[in-house]
């Protein structure tokens, strides 16, 4: 057995109790629990991110270091419901992956988007040999659709909307061009789709009425 | 700059199925990430997710930056750890 597979036994084996106590311990005390914490991070990221060409063995090592910050801050919301290394890998892999996710979205800004009038054109869905009867119907629900849009949404649904559907913007980079959270955001497009749901539902464009368009 | 997304069927398809399969009962994301330890563990041990967490198991199914984070938990929890 080799030092880097002993050192993660020994990290496993650490109860949860023992882990939390450690950690909130004065130096040296917490010493060991740190850097066990540390390299169990490290490991974990490593085999998260493996096949991530965009991240080299130091971002790996940087991501781990403000990762044990993040989860020494959050000790407190530890409640004990899995493996505390676990709990800790999972803020880890969230810290990673929103720092890439917002490089990857940092030149976008929702204010240089169009948000049309009519979101989405029936003539661009056209199909070669549609039966006409399937086309009509077709028309009808994206003029429905671009409709309950426009009218049905507040401006602040329709432009998260817009940016979702129409250009597929994640919820965590319309998060932070609102200065919100993903879970608002994620409220923001629940609370849309209801509403649009129940606006095409009154429109006679509900999931029955449309599903000959798919089968 | 980002294009638009073309409305080809698929598309179409996919955004009335977003629509249309909205529930009035659905979590979000921070609530979906605080159990998201938990939920994988469970995964992990062959076990059916609570009725609790079923909405997590729901939310993962419409959230694709949620299920990014729960694959790579659960991929590095497969590497890494002893069977659970």
């Amino acid at each position: 057995m080799d030092g880097t597979k002993e050192s993660h036994i020994e990290a496993v084996s650490r109860t949860n109790a023992q882990w939390t106590a450690e950690l909130r311990s004065a130096p040296p005390d917490c010493n060991a629990a740190l850097e066990e914490l540390y390299s169990y991070l490290q490991k974990g990221l490593t085999a998260a991110f493996g096949d991530n060409k965009n991240l080299s063995h130091e971002d790996i090592q940087d991501f781990s270091q403000e990762s044990e910050q993040k989860i020494l801050h959050n000790l407190g919301s530890f409640r004990g419901s899995s493996k505390f290394t676990t709990w800790a890998l999972k803020i880890a892999i969230n810290h990673t992956i929103s720092e890439l996710r917002r490089k990857h979205w940092q030149e976008l800004s929702l204010d240089t988007l169009e948000y049309p009038e009519a979101l989405f054109s029936a003539r661009r869905s056209n199909r070669p040999f549609e039966q006409p009867e399937k086309r009509a119907l077709k028309h009808s629900l994206i003029e429905h659709l671009n409709q309950v849009i426009r009218e049905d949404l507040t401006d602040l649904q329709r432009k998260a909307v817009t940016a979702r559907f129409l250009y597929g913007v994640p919820p965590s980079r319309i998060a932070e061009e609102l200065n919100s959270t993903r879970g608002a955001v994620y409220k923001l497009l629940h609370d849309s789709r209801l509403r649009l749901k129940a606006a095409l539902e009154k429109r006679g464009m509900g999931a029955e009425e449309t599903k000959e368009l798919f089968d | 700059m980002i294009r638009k997304q073309r409305l080809n069927r698929p598309v179409l398809q996919m955004i009335l199925g977003v629509i249309y399969s909205t529930r009035e009962e659905e979590i979000d994301c921070d609530v979906c990430l605080e159990e998201l330890d938990a939920f994988t563990e469970r995964i992990l041990m062959g076990k059916e997710p609570t009725e609790a967490q079923a909405l997590v198991q729901d939310h993962l199914s419409r959230c694709g930056e949620c299920r990014e984070e729960y694959e790579l938990l659960l991929t590095a929890l497969q590497n890494i750890e002893e069977p659970f």
